[in-house]
């Protein structure tokens, strides 16, 4: 029957696209041989998970939903403790919580020893037979199952407690048998998996997955298969899983400073009128400077010289000359303005800068620059020059070139 | 009560509807129908959510379904927030029928189809996107009976952990619901732009774009972003001259992909926006006749004017929470005016939440809702879910982009090692039989597990398509599990397979 369909996919598909599909068409069946979920089970036994391969026992911490509750894959259905840590047990597929055999308690209960009974999302809960409990850790193998008897799951799923209640085989239950093959992994390989599956002939079983709910993924075969990092998959599902969350790493309350508000304001202000003179000062340390050979003074003028020299052009608005030289591409004979430094003893107690923590912030005027204080160094002369407000840059990095050539550079240059 | 039972309805009971209710015959008799459900006398609600957006609408609808005795206040008149009434929805329908419009005049000539006179009614298509608005929000008002929802129509206070005080809009007098929970869902509004007093006429927001009265000649739209490259395509194609002046080197905002950011603006520009990237506006002048704006290059500090008739200020929105009375109980925003909260929606009172644009995250209708459901299952279950990695962005220009995932920027800067697959529609059949071939997919897996971290789409119906790529991500899909996956022929999804060959193994057909 197989391959029957299969062949009639392929010739469907080569009606429309030339033959590079046919191996789908091949996977495709296959992969429908592989997913026949028995979707017919009135109810299964829910036995107490191994979620860790050395766990032996666990306890009942808390039942999260009732008895007769529905839930979906994902929602956590109770919380167990075992020796290692406190662990949420989550549901893999949709279903119905139909009967709480073990409630919340302090004792211990053995890996495997029926905690509940599973339905089906449509099932009937009032009508439902209960089967009859499976004798735990009894990893017996019925005869006409094919597959590898599997080592025990890192982590059992709901669904897959049916193998182990099947495993007592029970005479309706013989006719089921083929389906009930024990599988670590509840899911159906994804079109990906099913090639590297074959190819490599592995089954799902032998995988541990990594991916949401406990899904099998690509990169777990891969890191069975020893073609990348064994870590890979797990350390790329925590990262992906951060970004799941809702990302609150700057829900810090807003702090309250009324009285700064007026600063940069004010600077807002200065910033229209371009035009308007303002002082630009930096303090600046002497105390390097080799003063026995040559007069402060004429160090200062030194360094005042070169900082004068390769600054960038001035943003004060060209003269109409200016324009009128610069339309005609004749060099420019515009002389950039030189500036002369006035120097006094630095008084101020504290330095302030001022500090944007965010751009965009600022820009919609949502937050203002704030202040960061700094202890002035001793020996500090301030170094002051006037310029048109649209020319702070140029002239602050005027200064900070008086004050490296002053501070480190090579003196008396 | 059950979240099987949730996810069913939330896909098939309030969807269907919403798209039943197209057809406007359904519901003209509820939007008279003012309810007064809230019943005084039975005292006590479970729920109370303040503010009636895709947040707390869908808050109110899944807490009532949920067994809790649930009431919705809402200011505005009409249900459905700022999406419904004056952003989502409006837009689109400016967008498709501007689009039409545009189409007609400038597009269906090559396609052998001659039309004389054509001529734009513009009152009409204000009146069509009226019409669809309303017939949406009165929608929610059925829903909200369906599920006994009782709808407040007032301003909503926080008077109290456990107390909201509702002013009614029709001015009578004050009332006061005691309730076990509170739901803040209040939204946002549009950031102004400082020096620049928004009018809804000369300097507008999106609400002024979608409601103006004639074309202008010539408008300038304050950020590059997504609803300022909507509404600027939106009055581009009706014949207005369109700059957008953008502070950052790229388009699309900080979560925009940017190699879709280069494409998407090479394409709008082909289409006659004009683009000023990496300038900022200094100020602006609406003094006059028109609006001057000032502005100045990042790169260079090169100064220039510009002048139009219209400026668009979209520069983002910021949380809306005036007259909420956050005061009255301490709950404290950050710098940005967001509410504080926990991972489960809590403020520090526990039973006061907030979900939606006035809280952290994506300013999305679509992700609002999510925290509505889970919000109303938190309260009710303990337990609410909402996957914050698998939240889809859509701008639905022509073509749209969409995207979901990181992007490669992000990917970079996580230090991971990855590959990139991108397929062009022009090597896409159905897209070349469209005359419609703008455009790209671009997938992003990690290196080595092959495992999708990002897709980003522009071109024809990107917005649809991106649904398969959040799927994806919320599957945890390697590239290969998308490639081996029949995709049918022809069609643009094919672009969206062929990427994903791209970065696994190879395309075919490129």
């Amino acid at each position: 029957m197989t391959s029957t369909m299969s062949s009639a996919l392929r010739s469907s598909q080569r009606l429309l696209r030339p033959a590079a599909y046919s191996w789908r068409a091949v996977a495709a069946a296959a992969a429908r041989g592989i997913s026949s979920t028995p979707h017919n089970l009135k109810a299964h036994n829910f036995n107490m998970p191994a979620l860790s391969p050395t766990m032996t026992e666990g306890t009942i911490t808390s039942w999260r939903i009732n008895e007769g509750d529905k839930f979906a894959a994902g929602d956590v259905i109770l919380e167990v403790e075992t020796d290692k840590a406190q662990m949420d047990v989550e549901a893999q597929d949709d279903g119905i919580l139909a009967k709480i055999f073990v409630k919340a308690s302090k004792d211990a209960v053995q890996v495997g020893t029926r905690i509940g009974v599973l339905a089906d999302i449509e099932d009937d809960i009032s009508s439902l037979e209960i089967p009859p409990e499976s004798t735990p850790k009894q990893p017996q193998e019925s005869s006409s199952s094919s597959s590898p008897p599997p080592p025990p799951p890192p982590k059992e799923e709901p669904k897959s407690s049916s193998s182990s209640s099947s495993s007592s085989s029970t005479p309706q239950d013989q006719p089921q048998q083929p389906s009930h093959k024990p599988r670590k992994n509840p899911f159906i390989p994804t079109p990906g998996l099913i090639h590297l599956l074959h190819t490599n002939g592995l089954q799902m079983s032998d995988i541990t997955g990594t991916g949401p709910q406990g899904r099998v993924l690509k990169g777990d075969i891969l890191a069975h298969l020893g073609q990348i990092d064994k870590n890979k998959p797990k350390s790329l599902a925590t990262d992906i899983s951060k970004l799941s969350k809702l990302d609150l790493s700057k829900a810090t309350p807003k702090k309250q400073p009324p009285p700064q508000k007026k600063k940069p304001e004010q600077e807002i202000k200065k910033k229209q009128d371009p035009l308007e003179e303002i002082e630009v000062s930096i303090p600046i340390s002497l105390s390097n400077l080799n003063t026995t050979t040559v007069p402060v003074e004429t160090t200062i003028a030194q360094a005042i010289e070169l900082a004068n020299s390769g600054l960038p052009p001035s943003k004060i608005p060209a003269t109409p000359a200016e324009l009128f030289d610069e339309i005609l591409g004749l060099p420019s004979i515009r002389r950039e303005p030189k500036y002369s430094v006035k120097t006094s003893e630095f008084k101020s107690p504290a330095l302030e800068t001022l500090v944007v923590d965010d751009l965009f912030d600022q820009i919609i005027g949502i937050s203002n620059p704030r202040s960061v204080k700094q202890d002035p160094p001793s020996g500090l002369k301030e170094f002051k020059v006037k310029v048109p407000a649209i020319d702070r840059d140029r002239a602050e990095f005027f200064l900070a070139k008086v004050k490296f050539s002053l501070e480190q550079g090579e003196r008396g240059v | 009560m059950l979240k099987t039972i949730q996810k069913q309805t939330a896909s098939s009971v309030l969807r269907p509807l919403r798209s039943r209710f197209t057809s406007p015959s359904t519901f003209c008799i509820a939007d008279r129908q003012s309810r007064r459900g809230y019943s005084s006398e039975s005292g006590e609600h479970d729920v109370v959510v303040i503010g009636g957006g895709p947040g707390g609408y869908v808050a109110a609808i899944k807490a009532a379904q949920l067994g809790l005795k649930t009431a919705c206040v809402e200011k505005r008149g009409a249900l459905g927030g700022t999406c419904l009434n004056v952003g989502c929805i409006p837009s689109k329908s400016l967008l498709n029928n501007s689009h039409i419009y545009h189409q007609i005049k400038h597009d269906i000539k090559q396609r052998g189809i001659e039309v004389d006179n054509v001529r734009l009614n513009l009152d009409q298509m204000m009146a069509a996107k009226d019409k669809s608005v309303k017939s949406l929000t009165g929608g929610i008002e059925i829903l909200f009976k369906q599920n006994g929802v009782d709808y407040v129509k007032g301003t909503g206070t926080i008077a109290g952990e456990n107390e909201v005080k509702v002013k009614p809009i029709d001015g009578g007098e004050e009332i006061s619901l005691k309730t076990k929970n509170i739901i803040i869902a209040t939204g946002s509004e549009a950031t102004p732009f400082p020096g620049l007093e928004i009018d809804e006429k000369k300097v507008i927001t999106s609400t002024g774009a979608i409601a103006l009265k004639e074309v202008p000649k010539k408008m300038i739209v304050i950020g590059g972003g997504i609803i300022g490259l909507e509404m600027g395509s939106v009055w581009s194609r009706l014949g207005t001259e369109v700059t957008v002046v953008e502070f950052l080197d790229a388009i699309g905002g900080p979560g925009m992909d940017s190699d879709i950011a280069k494409t998407t603006q090479r394409i709008l520009g082909r289409q006659g926006i004009k683009f000023k990237t990496s300038h900022k506006v200094l100020s602006g002048d609406a003094s006059g006749e028109g609006v001057k704006l000032e502005i100045e290059s990042v790169k260079n500090q090169k100064k220039d004017t510009l002048e139009a008739d219209v400026v668009l200020v979209a520069i983002g929105r910021r949380p809306y929470t005036e007259g909420l009375g956050l005061e009255n109980v301490g709950i404290e925003t950050d710098e940005r005016g967001r509410i504080i909260i926990d991972q489960e929606y809590r403020t520090k009172h526990e039973n006061i939440r907030v979900i939606g644009d006035v809280t952290f995250g994506a300013m999305l209708a679509h992700k609002a809702e999510e925290e509505g459901i889970a919000a109303a299952e938190f309260i009710k279950k303990g337990y609410g879910h909402v996957n914050y990695g698998a939240i889809p962005s859509v701008m639905y220009t022509h073509p749209e982009a969409a995207w979901v995932g990181q992007t490669e920027q992000e990917v970079k800067a996580s230090g991971k090692e990855y590959v990139v697959g991108t397929f062009p529609f022009l090597a896409n059949s159905r897209a070349k039989t469209n005359l419609e071939t703008d455009g790209m997919v671009k997938f992003i897996a990690d290196k080595e597990t092959d495992r999708v971290l990002g897709i980003h789409i522009v071109g024809p119906n990107a917005g649809e398509m991106i649904a398969e790529g959040v799927l994806a991500i919320e599957y945890g899909a390697s590239s290969e599990d998308i490639a081996r996956t029949s995709h049918a022929h022809p069609t643009l999804s094919e672009a969206f397979k062929e990427a994903a060959m791209a970065t696994y193994d190879k395309a075919i057909h490129a």
